[in-house]
């Protein structure tokens, strides 16, 4: 940092350094004559005020121009004309066009912002959108082409292939054990009822003994976590107790026939003879799984509500609890994907057929208490506690 | 084509393609002799890729239709008038000066200025230079009748009766200073010179340079700073103390001392 007296010196130096130049500078007495005796010629004003001398020749220029008042006002005059000057009278309205230059692009980038925020307001708003409304106005579920979403899409078109080579060349198993298990459950279920309804339908029962037993919640609590069809959920969790004791006494209960009927992507099968219920406490459910035992067929439909269809064999036998503890309160498949929804909005998705879960993105954050697979949009539907029914992306 | 100079890699062919000849019905062998007249003035020295860039850097086109026009081309000169004209009389800023100019460029002989191009530069700016050199002489042929009471008066060179004292450290202050000022490259004596003596902004400057107006700034702080530096150091090699070399300093900003007739004492001295 310069001292005062510096200062007042740097001062003194440019008032002095002004004066000896303009001295110096001044024209001899003929007035055009520098002390070389000769002007530069005009083309060559002219090239150094182009910019196009270079080397040697700029710099003899240069030196000349420094000594030479007449050249050097030549090529100021050049240059002022030529545009690459400043004219001080202009100032003003040069610098107000330049802060208006970048305004053409600024507008037009404040309206291709504006019209993309507006456009994923709407996705948003559709993302969210009760079912219902969207199905009334017509709109198409909303493209999540994220990354993830690619990925996603990848990951199931592999294992679609997977499926589909499981399905034309028997399913495979990882071991013995497991085609011994699968079979069992094959061979307790009608032949062409959906694995998924097996599957459920042990889940049902699991829930319900433990209801039953005293272990499970409040009848309220308990009637929300019945895992069903979400059309007919909620009348279910109104009566639950009914449902339990038709679906212990081996009986179909109604709602499980309208949602057979309502399911036409599963081949419908004829209820066999129920198993007998022992009437016995059921084993509480595993802490990591959920035990799927070969299931009462009769109790199928509450569960199979919503599968778009199943792949016969191959299934697993359990499905693994869902990460971070949370509770299961419904479940719908779609070839070997599953999806599983929980507390807070959660959704849950299975690649292979109920092994691992990934949470996946939900459009609320109400307690959900259904799920299905919507054939027509090729998308989710859940269902809150209050019956308010979201369209979710796969 | 006869030329005197090595034709490097078909330049001239390509120079002849470039400069459109056919347009001004002009010769290859006329084209490429303009070519070397410019070579042997600017560019005595090239050779190989050198002259071949020096070559292409020329504005073959105008040079073309300037050489044309020195031939006496009637198309080369209606080509001429259809793009300069208007320009000359914008530029001038008067039909008569315009006329002027253009009367020259045609000369009464055939060999006007025209025939001077060389296309080192746009034939439009050299036009605008000669111009501008044609109001300059008849500005300085003006002055020339002007009656000596229209002569602004001189301003008084009085010294006050206090800075006698430091009239001789003053001058040698500032004949120092011009020779210091002398030893600067030419871009900085171009640049002291066009800041100090034509008062242009550092914006203008550094417009003219290409360059940002701070880095004009810091180059002429960089130059006062190295020629304080030199003078300072100069004097007290001489004998003077830092406050009196101080005090010619202010003494030389402020007090109405005879610059002209130092820095003319400085001239013959050398």
């Amino acid at each position: 940092m310069a001292r005062p007296l510096e200062s007042a010196s740097n001062r003194l130096l440019d008032q002095v350094l002004r004066k000896v130049m303009q001295a110096s500078g001044q024209p001899s007495s003929a007035g055009v004559q520098t002390a070389s005796g000769s002007h530069l010629e005009p083309e060559l004003v002219a090239a150094f005020a182009e910019g196009r001398l270079r080397g040697a020749q700029l710099q003899s220029a240069e030196s000349h121009l420094a000594g030479c008042p007449a050249c050097r006002q030549l090529a100021t005059a050049l240059l002022e004309d030529l545009g690459n000057l400043e004219r001080p009278r202009r100032r003003a309205l040069f610098e107000w066009r330049r802060w208006m230059r970048p305004a053409p692009v600024l507008a037009t980038a404040l309206v291709v912002g504006s019209v993309l925020y507006y456009q994923r307001g709407q996705i948003f708003r559709r993302a969210v959108q009760p079912a219902g409304s969207n199905a009334e106005i017509g709109l198409a579920p909303a493209p999540a082409r994220t990354e993830t979403a690619r990925r996603i899409t990848r990951e199931a078109d592999a294992a679609g292939r997977r499926d589909s080579d499981a399905t034309q060349n028997g399913p495979r198993f990882r071991n013995k054990n497991q085609a011994d298990a699968v079979e069992r459950v094959n061979k307790a279920a009608p032949p062409n009822t959906s694995a998924i309804s097996r599957i459920g339908a042990s889940a049902v029962a699991s829930q319900n003994a433990r209801a039953v037993s005293g272990h499970g919640p409040p009848d309220e609590r308990q009637a929300s976590r019945t895992v069903g069809n979400p059309a007919l959920h909620k009348q279910e969790a109104e009566q639950p107790a009914r449902a339990l004791q038709s679906a212990i006494r081996n009986e179909p209960s109604e709602k499980a026939e309208e949602n057979r009927s309502r399911d036409q992507a599963v081949p419908r099968a004829e209820a066999p003879p129920a198993r007998e219920s022992s009437g016995k406490e059921q084993p509480p459910t595993p802490k990591k799984t959920l035990s799927l035992p070969a299931a009462s067929p009769a109790r199928a439909p509450a569960f199979s509500a919503g599968v778009g269809g199943g792949v016969a064999g191959g299934w697993p036998e359990s499905v693994a609890a869902l990460p971070g503890g949370a509770p299961l309160r419904a479940m719908t498949a779609q070839d070997n994907r599953r999806w599983a929804v929980s507390d807070s909005g959660k959704i849950f998705r299975s690649l292979d057929s109920g092994r691992t879960w990934i949470a996946i993105p939900s459009p609320t954050a109400e307690d959900l208490v259904s799920i299905r697979w919507d054939p027509a949009t090729n998308s989710l539907m859940v269902r809150d506690k209050q019956g308010r029914e979201y369209k979710a992306q796969p | 084509m006869g030329a005197t100079i090595p034709d490097v890699h078909g330049i001239f062919a390509e120079a002849c393609r470039l400069a459109d000849i056919e347009r001004y019905d002009l010769s290859a062998e006329e084209l490429v002799r303009a070519i070397e007249e410019s070579v042997k003035r600017y560019a005595p020295a090239a050779a190989g890729r050198e002259l071949r860039k020096f070559i292409l850097s020329l504005r073959l086109d105008d040079l073309a239709l300037a050489t044309a026009c020195a031939r006496g081309s009637g198309r080369a000169w209606g080509e001429f008038y259809k793009r300069y004209h208007q320009y000359l009389i914008d530029t001038a800023g008067e039909y008569d000066l315009a006329d002027q100019v253009i009367a020259e460029l045609y000369g009464t002989d055939g060999r006007g200025k025209i025939g001077n191009f060389r296309g080192r530069s746009s034939l439009k700016t050299w036009l605008h230079a000669l111009v501008y050199q044609a109001r300059v002489e008849r500005h300085r042929r003006d002055q020339k009748l002007v009656g000596f009471d229209s002569l602004p008066a001189e301003p008084a060179k009085q010294e006050h009766p206090e800075s006698f004292e430091g009239r001789d450290a003053a001058a040698a202050l500032a004949r120092v200073l011009q020779q210091e000022i002398a030893k600067l490259e030419a871009p900085q004596r171009l640049l002291l010179a066009w800041y100090y003596n034509d008062g242009l902004r550092l914006a203008q400057i550094a417009r003219m340079r290409g360059v940002h107006e701070s880095t004009i700034s810091r180059e002429l702080e960089g130059i006062r700073k190295r020629v304080r530096k030199q003078v300072l150091q100069r004097l007290e090699e001489q004998g003077l103390s830092r406050a009196r070399i101080e005090e010619s300093l202010r003494h030389l900003a402020e007090a109405p001392v005879d610059l002209d007739g130092i820095m003319e004492n400085a001239r013959n001295s050398r």
